[in-house]
């Protein structure tokens, strides 16, 4: 029989795959290198022909070996391949099947041919290797088959209706999500750099995913952790990469429809907060999304096509009610025992139903051409619009994917706006290669283009002076006071005596409700913390309301032009070289046109007796002579350029070094178009060397060193460089003539109560020109001429080893560290700013900033085949500084390199820590595996499991300038930890082969099967009142602490309790029709 | 930067108008300088008692001691110093007139002497301010023709931001205080500012409360650093 033949044959062919270094691929395609030996004097066979052919690329490709028996075929797409190899006088030719190729690596496949004159094509089928013995990067890939089993991107968050590429970047080892998208190696999602198909899609702004492709359109999604060559730089994150799929000879395609209904949530642990007039209760309606794809060929071997769309919508409930304080007989105001909140009851007939809702259509198409064997020419395209709020509706806020509001405190126009943000992207590619796979050109031409608007929901936009955008906002706020200047407890009518709102004088009681329901009326009240005897009358209280116009409108445009041309060279010398070179430019730019509704937000002061201009964009050309600007519009740009140079030396094929250095020069330019801020000379070494012992592709040894730098994003340059001009001054509220309402008909135009000068009161000192306005912000922030750009060093080391086909056990250690941050800081309390780098510079009295990740991983991935895959990872890892990254995860601050962590001298002190990415202990684990039922019927089965012990806590105050939260009385992290986390998410499927090429596929996702409820969040706030950092203070020492002013703190009642738990259990029902 | 919510603190910044998109002209600047004296001066009258004829009611009156003048350039000189070649104020104050005793207090007596009228007048000439992103207009020189009641006086005028008060030279290098700590700064503790007076020894009490307040200045002449 043939086939025996083939085996003896077999038996003197040793075919030795192995996988090498990700760092000669480029961002998305594979390549295939190797050598042909002859098999009894190991020596390389020159002029060998060696085929490619797959379904992923036109006609074939064909290299001949150099003298050496090298051969390289670069720029192919993940997919799978086969490798004919014919030489003169071996035999027929010699063929490897079925090897898979992943995004970004680089397949080591070396042939021995053993001289016959056997006239068969010898075939073996060869699984790829695993272990990737060419390169140290860290992270992880999900293909196709990952993406589409396994239930990864959870419906919640951002990019969670569309199941967006940068929702599965989580499943990587020690990654976790954080408010913006994925944090990778203890960095903040803003950090990364996101790819579709090596085009940079990050928000020129702030850095954040700009295009959240959803993974249907994908063929993997390829995220590099740390380790990763010169080729990639400007993120001191991970590099996310998208690869799109592409058309071939046969006609493929999908039709698919995923839905997560709201009714079949499991019960939610709803946090308790003191009892507020109006409690909001928000719910999943339901999210989903519909769409088809499809791929083929115009002309057959040379043109090619893809394209699909997909739209996703998400919807929630938000159910609002008011509540009015409970009494006992006595007429005495409940106190919760164990909460110490004042418990309230809902009052009938109050129940207010409202809906958050978002759209998001994507559309992709992409053609590839390959006219010849030298070329291939690639055009992608895609257009993502979303719409959000509007028609009695909230707006999805598009930087988290959450409803924009949390609380319905406040009129419908004042809390909601009208949402449109679109991406557009537009890439070229072209790929030249030389006959011999010597040479190898890439050249990508890009743009990304974003829109991002804030209108108010009547459809009134920025700058316009009617409707809502002309109406200003403003903010009630007045609290109690229940004890004199010398603490002595007040009764009502008292001088000083003051109570909250109530909030019927501020919006009507629902018509549904019995009248009077909120009406004043006396009753005994006593305080949980002095144990005070009070009476009070405000049985609907109300501590913020805001009311009026949306506030801050805005319509943002941003651009992301992007040129790139790539050089590969092979070469031979003391081992084998594969030579890159590239040089990358890009330009972006930021046009913002932001205005406050009605020109400002009033604010309320908490005594009620003025209104503050809290925002209003405004300067002075005189002492008091104020000008007011409706709408700021600055456009502001960068320029990047670099390059890099780098080479894989192959040494004997046992060990390979990596080594090269990538430089790039960042500036960007004010809203006046000179220069704000120079970046040059980022120079990035990395160094890597990677040790096979076994000498047979199955296992490996590395050691990496990289430094890598931050492209600073263009808020810097708009909001610092350019400048934000602020005033405030204050609106007398009492007595006749007074601005007693800023709604008030008039009272906001020319000459009216509120912009008169005759009510604003006088508040400069003897020594103060203005005495009526004060200065929020001016211009430009000054920037340190030495400033140097961000950056962070790493070393990785680690080793992988093949324990079964298709399966590797590895383990990994990480040490990242902040080497330079660029922040602003103030040394006089925020009269002045300067832009430096904590600790150099003029900022050398500042503290360094720092950022430590350590982590051990242990990991295993066997990728799908024989009907099963598993990829699981534990993490052991610490994460302490004073900076967690280009935004403020305590209060979700998005202000990149401007956050207000080093501001003020006053509240450097304590900062230390703990950060709140330190999360010890990850344990993720992904598998599916499908059962052959016959009858070309499968059951699908998998799921995720996660297990995550908790992070760290901390005592916030407030500061006298900063507000809430930003005074840290104990050092970071000095607070309880929050317990583990749990969540199983299995799925369970059914696909029925419906005729040869078509199959339906019907799954169900059950996220949080358990639905456990574990706290996530605590109450991190001590106290309301204004604290100084206690230089390394204990928890003993909080008994003894005071307020600025020397008065005992007053302990918020709510510290340390919960305010979030896990999403509850959700089911998510998926259609998909394949061919 | 600051986050959204926060409270916010003053100084001085005048811009032209007729900037790009309705703001304003960056490099088209105007200084202020307003003396503490002269401020205190109309502040005096202003929380005065009883009404002062000519000035309470009059418009504008608050912005008397305020002496304003245009920058040469919208941008540093070589030396890092931005000019304003003359800045004037000068006013009248009216006399404070005398407050009478209140007949339904028969055992407090209110009565208050009139004050005479000041005239003050400050010319400031070359006027500068170091602006470089370490030193934001905050150390200041300039000569001052100061003239009150016909009575004229010139100085040397260096000043250092912000204020602060002092005892010792410590006191101007200590960390925190708001200085930049690379200035070279000294505390003068001849200066009697009155809103920080010298503390004075209680002769009834064995201990010496005595305290000498001064505040801190600039050791050498701008730019003064370490």
């Amino acid at each position: 029989m043939r086939r025996s033949a083939w085996i003896t044959i077999l038996g003197a062919v040793a075919a030795q795959a192995a996988v090498v270094s990700t760092a000669q691929a480029g961002p998305s395609d594979a390549v295939l290198v190797g050598v042909v030996r002859d098999a009894s004097t190991g020596e390389g066979i020159e002029g060998a022909l060696v085929i490619v052919t797959g379904e992923k690329i036109q006609g074939e490709r064909t290299m001949t070996t150099n003298v050496s028996g090298l051969y390289r075929i670069p720029n192919l797409p993940p997919g799978t391949y086969d490798v004919t190899v014919f030489a003169k006088d071996y035999g027929a030719g010699n063929k490897r099947t079925g090897l898979q190729l992943r995004a970004g690596v680089t397949i080591r496949v070396d042939v021995s041919l053993v001289r016959s004159g056997a006239r068969e094509v010898i075939e073996v089928a060869v699984p790829a290797p695993t272990v990737d013995v060419g390169s140290s990067a860290t992270g992880l890939s999900v293909d196709r088959e990952m993406a589409q089993r396994v239930p990864i991107a959870i419906p919640t968050g951002k990019g969670a209706a569309n199941r967006s590429f940068e929702a599965i970047a989580e499943a990587t080892p020690g990654a976790r999500n954080d408010t913006y998208g994925t944090s990778i190696a203890g960095t903040t999602s803003p950090e990364n750099k996101y790819y579709v198909d090596g085009l940079s899609v990050n928000d020129p702004g702030f850095g954040l995913n700009g295009t959240g492709l959803s993974v249907e359109f994908l063929e993997e999604v390829r995220i590099e952790a740390g380790g990763y060559m010169p080729e990639h730089g400007r993120s001191t994150g991970g590099v996310i990469n998208a690869v799109t799929k592409s058309g071939s000879n046969q006609f493929h395609g999908n039709v698919w429809a995923y839905y997560t209904p709201g009714q079949l949530e499991g019960r939610r642990e709803i946090a308790r907060r003191e009892g507020d007039a109006i409690v909001t209760e928000r719910n999943l309606n339901w999210i989903g999304d519909a769409g088809f794809d499809l791929g083929g060929r115009i002309i057959k071997d040379k043109l090619w096509f893809y394209g699909g769309v997909s739209i996703a919508r998400t919807v929630y409930d938000l159910t609002s009610s008011w509540n009015r304080v409970a009494l006992d007989p006595q007429g005495n105001a409940l106190i919760d025992p164990e909460t110490k909140f004042t418990v309230t009851e809902r009052i009938a007939g109050t129940t207010q139903r409202f809906k958050a809702q978002g759209t998001t259509v994507q559309a992709i198409g992409k053609l590839t051409y390959s006219p010849n064997k030298r070329n291939t020419l690639e055009i992608l395209a895609i257009y993502a619009p979303s719409l959000s709020g509007g028609n009695g509706t909230f707006g999805m806020n598009a930087q988290t994917g959450q409803p924009e509001v949390l609380n319905l405190v406040g009129d419908y126009g004042a809390l909601a706006r009208k949402y449109r943000d679109n991406a557009t992207d537009l890439q070229f590619k072209w790929n030249w290669r030389d006959d011999d796979g010597k040479w190898n050109f890439d050249t990508i031409l890009g743009w990304h283009h974003q829109l991002n608007q804030r209108n108010a929901v009547d459809g009134t936009r920025v700058g316009d002076t009617t409707g809502l955008a002309g109406t200003p906002s403003v903010i009630y706020r007045q609290t109690n006071n229940f004890y004199g200047a010398d603490g002595s407890l007040l009764e009502p009518g008292m001088p000083g005596y003051r109570e909250v709102h109530s909030l019927t004088d501020l919006t009507p009681l629902p018509s549904g409700a019995p009248a009077g329901a909120c009406d004043p009326m006396m009753y005994g009240y006593t305080d949980p913390t002095t144990m005070d005897a009070q009476t009070r009358s405000v049985v609907c209280p109300i501590r913020q309301w805001t009311a009026g116009g949306p506030g801050l409108l805005y319509d943002r445009r941003l651009d992301r032009l992007q040129a790139r041309e790539i050089v590969t060279r092979l070469a031979r010398g003391a081992g084998h070289h594969v030579i890159k070179f590239g040089v990358d430019f890009e330009y972006t730019q930021y046009n913002s046109n932001r205005g406050y509704s009605g020109n400002q937000i009033y604010r309320e002061s908490t005594n009620g007796t003025n209104f503050a201009d809290f925002r209003m964009y405004s300067f002075l050309s005189g002492p008091d002579d104020a000008n007011v600007i409706r709408n700021l519009n600055w456009n502001v740009m960068s320029t990047t350029i670099g390059g890099f140079i780098q080479d894989s030396w192959s040494i004997m094929d046992k060990v390979t070094l990596n080594a090269g250095l990538r430089y790039d020069a960042q500036h960007l330019f004010s809203g006046d178009r000179t220069l704000a801020m120079a970046l040059p000379n980022q120079f990035s070494p990395r160094v890597g060397l990677i040790w096979d012992p076994t000498y047979s592709g199955k296992a490996k040894l590395f050691v990496n060193y990289a430094r890598f730098y931050q492209s600073v994003p263009l808020n810097l340059a708009d909001r610092a460089g350019t400048g934000e001009p602020g005033l405030q001054s204050f609106h007398n509220a009492v007595g006749p003539g007074a601005c007693s309402d800023p709604l008030a008909p008039g009272a906001n135009e020319p000459g009216g109560a509120c912009t008169t000068d005759a009510n604003r009161l006088l508040i400069g000192g003897p020594a103060d020109p203005d005495q009526r306005w004060a200065l929020a912000s001016a211009g430009k922030t000054p920037i340190d001429p030495r400033l140097k750009p961000q950056s962070s060093d790493e070393i990785v080391a680690g080793g992988e080893y093949e324990i079964i086909t298709d399966t590797r056990l590895g383990v990994q250690y990480t040490h990242r560290w902040l080497h330079r941050a660029i922040e602003d800081m103030s040394r006089d309390e925020a009269a002045t700013y300067f832009i430096g780098n904590p600790g150099y510079g003029i900022a050398k009295d500042f503290p360094k900033a720092k950022r430590v990740y350590d982590a051990a991983t242990l990991f295993i991935e066997k990728r799908f085949a024989k009907h099963w895959m598993v990829t699981g990872s534990y993490t052991l890892s610490w994460l302490r500084g004073n900076l967690a990254g280009l935004f403020r995860p305590e209060t979700g601050q998005l202000d990149p390199n401007t956050t207000s962590d080093f501001d003020l001298i006053s509240l450097l002190e304590n900062r230390s820590g703990y950060l709140p990415g330190d999360t010890r202990h990850s344990f993720k684990i992904f598998a599916a595996g499908e059962i052959v039922l016959g009858n070309g019927q499968f059951l699908r089965l998998g799921g995720a499991f996660r297990a995550r012990s908790g992070g760290p806590t901390n005592y916030l105050a407030s500061h006298v300038l900063y507000g809430f939260d930003e005074s840290f009385i104990l050092p970071r992290g000095s607070g309880q930890r929050l317990p583990w986390n749990f969540s199983i998410d299995p799925t369970i499927g059914y696909t029925k082969i419906l005729r040869k090429d078509l199959r339906l596929t019907v799954s169900m996702d059950v996220f949080n099967v358990a639905n456990f409820q574990q706290i996530l969040a605590t109450d991190e706030r001590y106290t309301f009142d204004e604290v100084n950092p206690i230089k390394g203070g204990t928890i003993g020492d909080l008994a003894n602490a005071t307020t600025t002013d020397g008065t005992p703190i007053t302990v918020n009642p709510n510290f340390g309790n919960p305010t979030l738990y896990q999403q509850p259990r959700q089911f998510r029902f998926g259609v998909r029709l394949s061919f | 930067m600051r986050p959204a919510e926060g409270r916010h603190p003053r100084h001085a910044d005048l811009l032209a108008t007729g900037g790009i998109n309705g703001t304003a002209k960056f490099d088209e600047p105007t200084a202020a300088i307003r003396p503490q004296y002269a401020g205190l001066l109309v502040a005096e009258a202003m929380e005065y008692p009883v009404d002062v004829p000519g000035f309470t009611g009059e418009k504008g009156v608050e912005h008397w001691p305020n002496a304003v003048g245009d920058f040469e350039s919208g941008f540093p000189d070589g030396e890092d110093l931005c000019h304003v070649p003359e800045l004037v104020s000068s006013f009248d104050r009216p006399e404070l007139p005398a407050i009478a005793d209140d007949p339904m207090t028969p055992d407090v007596d209110e009565t208050v002497e009139a004050t005479p009228p000041v005239s003050v007048s400050y010319e400031w000439t070359d006027a500068r301010w170091l602006n470089t992103p370490d030193a934001q207009g905050t150390q200041f020189e300039a000569d001052l023709k100061f003239t009150q009641d016909g009575c004229t006086a010139e100085f040397h005028v260096v000043a250092v931001s912000p204020a602060v008060h002092c005892v010792t030279d410590e006191d101007c290098t200590a960390t925190g205080n708001g200085i930049n700590p690379d200035f070279a700064v000294e505390c003068d503790n001849s200066i009697n500012d009155p809103m920080s007076p010298d503390v004075v020894d209680d002769p009834m009490t064995p201990e010496d409360e005595a305290v000498d307040y001064g505040l801190c200045v600039l050791a050498k002449p701008i730019p003064s650093y370490e």
